[in-house]
């Protein structure tokens, strides 16, 4: 018995520890051939760092996109039944099935020129093709799935009766969905913006087909990959990776603190 | 004060219906019933969370059916506390102050006085995950006091908290009441709990109000099968009535009664009022029948004696006196008496 119990133990040990090899290793090879140096290169590097800046801030704003119209598409999945419920939820997971250069093309048809939404847009003034306002949507487009599905699932777990509370002591649907109902949702708030953040941070195929420039970190390695390879394009990547790595520790500890 | 006129609520198969009562000022009503019999929805409909299909909901004269549940001025208290899990024990007291827009300095004070009397400054800084459920429930008595509700609905609250501590959290409900003079409508399954915390009960089974009265007219008239064999009457037969007699299922025994109509029934006879001779003694009483003393249980004020009739077993309380003046024992053979009118009619059945 003890014999089989060591083995199971042994047998799952090693499983983790060929999934982390297999994750940890390509990310530790790039970040160490050739020392630190891609630090330095990465620093002088301006198109470089404006293509980290763009990926950043345009995750960003899809992610504050997603937030503002997530988290009550969110609640309403959560909390109500209606006609056809599953099939909105199959059309909101739509964008994370498909593949993206597909999901962005049906984008541009209602964004492009020829199209009332499109013409809209453009008569205000914003433009999608080879711009920052297309990146984002596309973003918001392929990575909006992922922080719904977190507060829907935080909503349905929610109990249904603070809802009951609050409104007995005297707040109205709106407050109690402001000050009870998103607070309490905050971690899983807090898990689907991260989620969608970083989805869109490594967008790529959605990215290439509306907007090649201003181009985005994916867009800048890929191009310097095809035009003069590995070696290249590695200094670029390891600093990217190294940025990324920085950043999701950060919010990491941020989750553990509130988690205390 | 709180009258409910008529409500009536359909949910497929579900109908509460019929359902008319009122609550006066400073009193704790019970709502009491089986799972599912509709006592929750209810307390929902008072709350303003349900609309029901038919019937008025009145405060002090007023319709107040169609208001929304915050301007209802009614605290709740459901089953699962509903404290908020962000806020700690004092964002959460001062919650429908703040609501309210009351000002910082008198919030605060407010908060503190009611903290303080319900034994809460420890607590202050903690957040409800970090409360025990004797403690949850009273910083959500003390939400739901601090803004001077008009009533407190509570909807099964002592689930949340250990068998043993019920009792003390029950008390302190009832000492709330006396205190703050708050009204309380109270909803639960256990009828233990709803005797200890009560002036007055309304019992509802299958969507219909079966009982409503005072603690002791639940246990002089229980009126159901269901009542009655919580207060542990035991003399409850079953029979077939006609002409007012009761023949009794599986037994010769006819019992005389003062029922109307015609058909199966279940009756009780209360232990306490049935006469015990060891001769035949002629009365008023309609019925006497010849019986043998089965078993003796001693209890703490009186005596309970399990009688065989016919194949029928009836249990009757006498006196510890006349139990030693009778010189009775078990197998003595005996003499019971009782009233026709002692029969009572029991609506119903067992269904918890």
């Amino acid at each position: 018995m003890k014999f089989k119990n060591f083995l199971f133990f042994i047998l799952i040990g090693c499983s983790a520890f060929v999934l982390f090899f297999f994750i940890s290793f390509p990310i530790i090879k790039i970040l160490s051939n050739g020392g630190f140096d891609f630090i330095i290169t990465g620093l002088r590097d301006k198109e470089l760092l404006r293509s980290i800046y763009l990926t950043i801030y345009a995750s960003a704003f899809a992610t504050f996109f997603g937030i503002l119209l997530g988290i009550p598409t969110g609640y309403i999945l959560a909390k109500f039944e209606f006609p056809l419920k599953s099939v909105v939820e199959a059309i909101i997971d739509i964008p994370v099935v498909i593949p993206h250069t597909a999901a962005v093309i049906a984008l541009l048809t209602i964004l492009g020129k020829h199209f009332f939404i499109g013409k809209m847009f453009n008569m205000i003034g914003i433009r999608f093709i080879n711009e920052s306002a297309g990146i984002i949507i596309a973003m918001t487009y392929v990575s909006i799935p992922f922080l719904i599905n977190h507060v829907k699932e935080g909503f349905k777990h929610l109990d249904p009766e603070l809802e009951n509370v609050s409104r007995s002591l005297g707040a109205n649907s709106f407050t109690t969905f402001v000050r009870i109902l998103i607070p309490s949702v905050k971690s899983n708030i807090f898990a689907g913006s991260t989620m969608m953040w970083a989805r869109g941070i490594s967008e790529f195929g959605a990215i290439i087909i509306i907007a090649y420039n201003p181009k985005i970190i994916s867009t800048l390695i890929y191009e310097r990959f095809e035009t003069s390879g590995l070696k290249s394009s590695s200094p670029a990547v390891a600093f990217l990776l190294l940025i990324i790595i920085l950043i999701f520790l950060f919010l990491r500890i941020i989750t553990n603190r509130r988690k205390d | 004060m709180l009258e409910l006129k008529e409500i009536e609520k359909r949910y497929g198969k579900f109908y509460l219906h019929n359902i008319s009562f009122k609550i006066s000022k400073t009193k704790i009503l019970s709502i009491i019933g089986p799972s599912g019999s509709g006592k929750s929805t209810i307390i929902k409909i008072i709350m303003g969370i349900i609309k029901p299909d038919k019937g008025t909901l009145l405060f002090d004269n007023r319709d107040i059916s169609s208001f929304p549940p915050e301007v209802r001025n009614f605290g709740y208290i459901p089953q699962s506390i509903g404290l908020f899990p962000h806020l700690n024990v004092k964002r959460n007291i001062e919650f429908p102050l703040k609501i309210r827009k009351i000002k910082k300095n008198i919030r605060d004070t407010a908060v503190l006085e009611i903290m303080k009397d319900f034994d809460l400054m420890d607590l202050s800084e903690r957040y409800p995950a970090n409360l025990s459920g004797g403690e949850k429930q009273k910083v959500a008595l003390a939400r739901a006091i601090i803004f001077n509700p008009d009533i407190i609905l509570m909807d099964e609250p002592m689930n949340s908290i250990d068998f043993q501590k019920r009792e003390k959290y029950l008390n302190f409900i009832k000492k709330t009441n006396k205190k703050y003079g708050t009204p309380i409508i109270y909803v639960t399954h256990n009828l233990e709990e709803a005797v200890a915390i009560s002036d007055e009960m309304v019992a509802i089974k299958r969507g219909e109000i079966i009982k409503h009265g005072t603690l002791n007219d639940f246990m002089r008239e229980p009126d159901d099968v269901w009542i009655a064999s919580f207060f542990r009457h035991k003399n409850i037969i079953s029979g077939y009535l006609k002409n007012r007699e009761l023949k009794v299922n599986n037994s010769d025994l006819i019992i005389k009664t003062s029922l109307e109509g015609e058909g199966e029934k279940d009756i009780m006879i209360r232990g306490d009022e049935i006469i015990i001779s060891k001769k035949r003694i002629s009365s008023s009483a309609l019925n006497c029948f010849k019986g043998r003393i089965k078993d003796v249980i001693p209890n703490l004020y009186n005596t309970e004696l399990i009688i065989d009739v016919g194949g029928i077993e009836f249990r009757v309380l006498i006196t510890e006196k006349s139990y030693k003046s009778l010189d009775l024992s078990v197998a003595s053979s005996v003499y019971l008496s009782f009233k026709a009118n002692s029969v009572k009619n029991l609506r119903g059945d067992f269904i918890q």
